[in-house]
């Protein structure tokens, strides 16, 4: 068992690597910006990203883990239509653990 | 900074309100980011990692996914090539993020759009659009929506190192179905009529056959492609949403 506190500069160097790749990556689209002007068709498409990118995390887990995910996100779906945030995931989280259970 | 006459702008809400009000909207996702920074925290030392390590990679990362991912690989001697080239891989999806959120920050300074987007995890992103399709996002807000969330994530995987195994099965009561479910709820949010739904069939179904085939996050790359295909073909074809919105508006 090591100690707590104990740090490999290898560990370091990469820990600090892959910080600098996420960094990179998060003003990445800051300084394409700055080269591209936004017209009509381009906002038009820059404003399908965001739910563009949250069908496509929710993809695998949504289709392809399982009836019961499937199903979960289905009720999740629906709830958020007339309820806010915190009840949504609340209900998702509560009928994906009992559809585990019974499917 | 500048400080605009307080009577011209009477109806805009203060900085610490903002901040308050940005605390408030990610206490949820707290709740659920607790536990996951408890288990990174818990795998990352059954692998070797020190607590103090672990803090640091939270710390400079703070990118859940690609945190796992690196700790998949992390084994002696220490492939860090490999391992930051897959971070950057991982995260490639917030190159389009920040490109999508870059024109609804026209309020923050430069320092505090390149010191924000440093903080630019998926949640932080995701209700920070979700504030700016409805109103003018500001940086307090936005701070409000980081500050506990980087936090919440730093202390649970330190904590995570400790605990250990006593940690380590959130699939049980389903807690690991929270990330899926708010974006779900996001998505739902999104959701302006017809096209919207186009553009998510395609991500939908574009994601789902790249994640069959192809391992790796280029799913997320595919879908989200094929959404904003989608919404460009909608676009060139049926004409600009803003104009028709306008036209209606004007009729």
């Amino acid at each position: 068992m090591t100690e707590w506190y104990a740090i490999e500069i290898t560990s370091f160097w990469t820990i600090f690597l892959m910080g600098l790749s996420t960094y990179v990556t998060r003003v990445a689209g800051l300084l394409v910006l700055r080269y591209l002007s936004l017209g009509g068709l381009m906002e038009e498409t820059l404003k399908a990203v965001p739910p563009a990118i949250f069908m496509s995390i929710i993809a695998p887990v949504a289709f392809m883990s399982g009836v019961a995910e499937t199903l979960a996100a289905a009720i999740t779906a629906v709830v958020a239509m007339r309820f806010s945030m915190l009840p949504s995931i609340c209900v998702g989280v509560f009928s994906c653990a009992m559809l585990r259970m019974v499917l | 900074m500048t400080h605009a006459p307080t009577d011209a702008r009477p109806a805009i809400s203060s900085a610490t309100d903002d901040y308050l009000l940005g605390m408030r909207t990610i206490a949820p996702l707290l709740v659920a980011a607790g536990p996951v920074g408890l288990l990174f925290g818990a795998l990352a030392a059954q692998k070797g990692l020190s607590a103090l390590e672990i803090l640091l990679m939270s710390a400079f990362v703070f990118a859940g996914g690609s945190q796992f991912v690196a700790l998949d690989m992390w084994t002696t001697p220490l492939p860090w090539l490999t391992i930051a080239l897959s971070t950057f891989l991982v995260n490639m999806r917030h190159v389009l993020m920040s490109m999508s959120l870059g024109p609804s920050t026209t309020t923050f300074t430069r320092t505090q759009k390149l010191v924000g987007f440093l903080f630019l995890a998926d949640e932080v992103w995701a209700l920070s659009e979700q504030k700016a399709a409805r109103v003018q996002l500001s940086f307090a807000y936005y701070m409000g929506l980081v500050v506990p969330f980087y936090l919440m994530w730093v202390l649970s995987s330190f904590v995570g190192a400790f605990v250990g195994a006593a940690f380590t099965n959130p699939e049980a009561i389903g807690l690991d179905f929270a990330f899926t479910a708010l974006f779900v709820f996001l998505v739902m949010s999104f959701w302006r009529g017809k096209r919207t739904g186009a553009v998510l069939a395609a991500s939908g179904l574009a994601a789902t056959i790249v994640y069959a085939s192809v391992s790796g996050p280029w799913y997320i790359v595919a879908g989200t492609a094929a959404g904003m295909i989608t919404a460009a073909i909608c676009a060139k074809v049926f004409g600009l949403e803003s104009d028709r919105i306008t036209q209606e508006a004007a009729r």
